[in-house]
């Protein structure tokens, strides 16, 4: 029973690096717009399946990561331009419709695109796995959680010392101040988006030789990273990172111990849970960053 | 404190460290006309938030007819008869002016979700009423050609008539208020002080507050002065109006004064935001 | 508002007539489905009329379907009663839900509608003992009416469309007395609402309630009509299908709950039968995508959905001006100003 545990754990840091990936896509989306964005999992599909059809027309490894993430900020762009920036200034729940709304198309294509079936993807570098205590830690999972340490890294050191990280910061907490000085919010719901789609196909990318890549894996993707966004409290990073590794953990530890279905239900039940535990009453509404 | 209809104890709100109101005490007697006044946020909305249930005080009482409202959620201080009106219209601009004032008169109106629904007749019935009610308190207002305008479409002004209607409508015993006459005209300015004199004599008690003095003058019986969330004035108009606290507070007299206008929340619900 | 009965009553007649006209089997399912989703969006739309969005219905649909199912196949009940009990089993079920969800902002109650769809749809497929799993329940018993068992699509077409007419009487009803312009109230502005004494949580669980009630009654009558029913028609999928219906009739009129779920489920038919002329290819829920596209294009230009866009539309063409703003539009909600 309890061998069983460090290959769970394990399993579920691996895992739960693409939902801390995903849930700081939605922390900076929101932080930067007030948006919910709910296409969020879709962006490590796009990579992913990029990545996939990039490496399928034989070219290598990082030419095509780089490409397939480059391609999904383009898309991330293009999503903010054509389906958010029209709408903005609309209710909080009309952008929420429209993100679903948006996943669904982008699901939709991916099918016509690509088809149903998974697609595999090659290790980064293939070898011989690290044998830790009772479980094993395959080298692709080592790549999942490294990589997404050193994005994680990444943003942190972008958005506290460059100064279109510090205009970001600016803008998520005084939208209206940073107009003020100059800094379009328009502007930066662009660079939100283009930031967090990237972010995403790097998760994708990496998750996708353990995982396969399949046009529907962006809908479990996006719930669950939503999940760890909201455990952060939806506007403190270092905490939906924490939150990614958390449901990752808790969804391994449950399929592994009680039954292999209710893993999404489990972490469902704890986003109640979460929600339940916001603070309630007439008066406090989701905050409108637009301006 | 048993005759007053509405009455305030030591009714302090902070926001953090920043007091909007202090220790206000003060009692309001059946069909009197109370102004509330004073410079920009001096706490003025924050007060008519905790006595209508929306912030919940920090300390101190509100007693209603002698039972304590403080802690009541709003729409249970609304049903028992404590109707106010926003500085921030809040028209429901989905409906039209006449549906508007008719949502007001269900604090007074009974039937619910499966009489509606089954349409019975003391459901239609009912409907009559309201609308008959709602007709009437319009052309009180002087709002009655635009019953079948879309509310939204109204200018600002007639919003803020709207409003009022909306609140009479409720037939409350206490109406709170907030800048009623903020963007009405002269003449609209004088209907609503005759108005307001009337339905004080058919026994609405009324707490007001107001920047424009003139509806101050002509129509409180008591103003009340409010500072940087305390009381510092109480009285008849005229008097108040002499009084130096009070010009001080509104004109500052010194350097000392300005630098005492720091920063902090003016605004009745600047701390709530999450 | 009158009207709007003499529009169901209108509504009513030509229903009637359909069926002597003869159409195939085929023709009669589509309306029979098309009824079904047109109880369901009712239900959306209800709920649309206070501000609120479930995406939570399929799973209600679920619970009313697999209910009635268990109660008149596995107890022996007669489906007349297997199916009020299966609504007053959703009621409660969303009551229960209703509790903690309603306190939360609209934006966090649209999460939590859709993770109870989740959890509900895994519980489904996870209590197999009870629900048959993945495999789902068959046999479920057909209705009779005076000994007579229904048994064919037009059987079903006037018990399903009665149904509906019911339910467009009791929602225009709702709409059209107290409880209506109180949840219109609400959707204006909870606050504004508050202070004229509606306890706008209480109306928010009732319409909640009722919506829920609706899709639950929906499922009740597919159950017993299909007689066979899986986890997969009520999963997140299906919540997302019948918000396109609310949204594409507009989220508060209950005539565009009958011409969202209609024009939909038509398009989707037509879709699927031409996609894969397009896209031979592919097999699969290809369709998503362009709903999304519906969705996301609705949502931008049409919030108050197809029905009052064209409106609006025409008005404009005409040099007038549009009606009232949408839906999800409301007017700043701060209680106090920006200066006290």
């Amino acid at each position: 029973m309890l061998d069983l545990l460090p290959q769970l754990v394990l399993t579920g840091l691996t895992i739960g690096s693409i939902y801390a990936l995903v849930a700081i896509g939605f922390v900076i989306i929101y932080n930067i717009t007030g948006i919910l964005n709910f296409a969020q999992g879709e962006f490590p599909m796009i990579g992913a399946m990029l990545c996939a059809a990039l490496l399928a027309a034989h070219v290598p490894l990082v030419p095509a990561a780089a490409a397939a993430v480059a391609g999904t900020c383009l898309v991330g762009a293009l999503t903010e331009r054509l389906a958010i920036e029209p709408a903005f200034g609309a209710h909080p729940l009309t952008l929420i419709i429209i993100t679903f709304g948006v996943s669904m198309a982008f699901r939709g294509f991916a099918l016509m695109l690509w088809g149903a079936d998974p697609y595999s993807l090659p290790e980064f570098t293939p070898g011989a796995p690290l044998a830790v205590l009772t479980g094993v830690l395959g080298r692709q999972a080592m790549w999942a959680i490294g990589l997404s340490v050193v994005v994680v890294g990444a943003l942190f050191a972008f958005f506290a010392r460059t100064l279109p990280g510090a205009a970001a910061r600016a803008c998520a907490d005084n939208a209206f101040a940073s107009r003020l000085v100059g800094i379009s919010p328009r502007r930066m719901a662009l660079f939100a988006f283009t930031v967090a789609a990237g972010v995403g196909a790097v998760g994708g990318i990496v998750i996708a030789p353990i995982t396969g890549a399949t046009y529907d894996m962006g809908l479990e993707l996006g719930l669950k990273g939503f999940v760890a966004a909201v455990i952060g409290g939806l506007t403190n990073a270092p905490a939906a990172v924490l939150g990614g590794y958390a449901v990752g953990l808790i969804e391994s530890l449950v399929t592994g111990y009680l039954a292999p279905g209710y893993g999404s239900a489990i972490t469902f039940a704890l986003l109640l849970v979460v929600l339940s535990l916001q603070r309630e009453g007439l008066l406090h509404q989701a905050r409108r960053r637009q301006v | 404190m048993t005759e007053s209809l509405l009455a305030l104890d030591g009714v302090t709100r902070r926001f953090g460290g920043v007091s909007a109101l202090e220790d206000v005490s003060f009692a309001v007697a059946p069909a009197e006309i109370v102004a509330i006044i004073g410079p920009n946020g001096a706490g003025k909305t924050t007060l008519f938030n905790v006595v209508t249930g929306f912030l919940a005080p920090s300390a101190g009482t509100v007693r209603y007819r002698g039972r304590r409202i403080t802690g009541l959620a709003p729409s249970r201080i609304a049903a028992a008869g404590v109707i106010r009106t926003f500085q921030n219209h809040v028209v429901f601009g989905e409906m039209t002016v006449l549906e508007n004032v008719m949502v007001g008169c269900h604090r007074w109106t009974r039937s619910g979700l499966v009489e509606g629904a089954l349409a019975l007749p003391q459901v239609r019935r009912e409907d009559r009423e309201v609308a008959d009610a709602a007709r009437a308190v319009l052309d009180l207002v002087g709002l009655g050609p635009q019953a079948a305008d879309p509310a939204r479409d109204l200018p600002v002004g007639r919003q803020r008539l709207l409003e009022i209607a909306r609140a009479l409508a409720a037939r409350p015993d206490v109406l709170l208020l907030d800048e009623a006459a903020a963007g009405l005209t002269a003449e609209e300015t004088r209907h609503l002080v005759r108005l307001i004199g009337r339905l004080r004599d058919a026994g609405i008690t009324f707490l007001v507050i107001e920047h424009n003095m003139d509806v101050v003058m002509e129509a409180a019986d008591r103003v009340i002065v409010l500072d940087y969330g305390r009381k510092i004035a109480e009285g008849r108009p005229a008097d108040v109006q002499r009084d130096p606290r009070v010009v001080a507070a509104y004109l500052g007299d010194d350097a000392d004064a300005a630098d005492r206008r720091g920063e902090g929340p003016r605004d009745g619900l600047a701390g709530v935001s999450p | 508002m009158s009207r709007d009965l003499a529009g169901i009553a209108a509504l009513a007649a030509a229903l009637a007539i359909v069926p002597l006209a003869g159409p195939s089997s085929y023709v009669m399912a589509l309306f029979n489905i098309v009824g079904l989703y047109t109880i369901v969006t009712l239900g959306l739309v209800l709920l649309g009329a206070s501000g609120q969005v479930s995406l939570g219905q399929a799973a209600f649909y679920g619970i009313g379907a697999y209910t009635s199912a268990l109660l008149a196949r596995d107890l022996g009940w007669s489906p007349w009663i297997a199916m009020p009990c299966a609504v007053a089993l959703v009621a409660a079920a969303a009551y229960a839900v209703g509790l903690p969800a309603l306190r939360l902002a609209d934006v966090f109650f649209v999460l939590a509608t859709l993770g109870v769809g989740i959890i509900v749809n895994v519980l489904m497929v996870q209590l197999d003992w009870l629900t048959g799993g993945a495999s789902g329940l068959r046999d479920i018993p057909a209705l009779s009416i005076g000994g007579r068992r229904l048994a064919t699509d037009r059987d079903y077409y006037y018990v399903i469309w009665a149904a509906v007419l019911a339910s467009l009487v009791l929602a225009r009803n709702l709409a059209a007395h107290r409880t209506g312009r109180a949840l219109r109230a609400i959707l204006g502005s909870e606050v504004g609402a508050a202070a004229l004494g509606i306890d706008v949580t209480r109306y928010k669980m009732r319409v909640f309630v009722l919506s829920a009630a609706y899709a639950g009654a929906a499922g009740a009558l597919y159950a017993h009509y299909i007689h066979f029913i899986s986890p997969s028609p009520f999963a997140l999928y299906a919540s997302l299908f019948f918000l396109v219906m609310a949204v594409v009739g507009g989220l508060t009129s209950i005539w565009g709950g009958l011409f969202g779920a209609a024009a939909v489920t038509v398009l989707d038919q037509v879709v699927r039968a031409q996609l894969p002329r397009i896209f031979p290819r592919v097999g699969g829920e290809y369709q998503t995508a362009i709903y999304g596209v519906v969705l996301v294009l609705i949502m931008i230009f049409f919030p108050s959905g197809i029905v009052r866009g064209a409106l609006d539309l025409r008005r404009l063409l005409r040099g007038g001006r549009p009606s009232a703003a949408p839906p999800g539009r409301p007017e700043a909600e701060s209680a106090g100003g920006a200066r006290a």
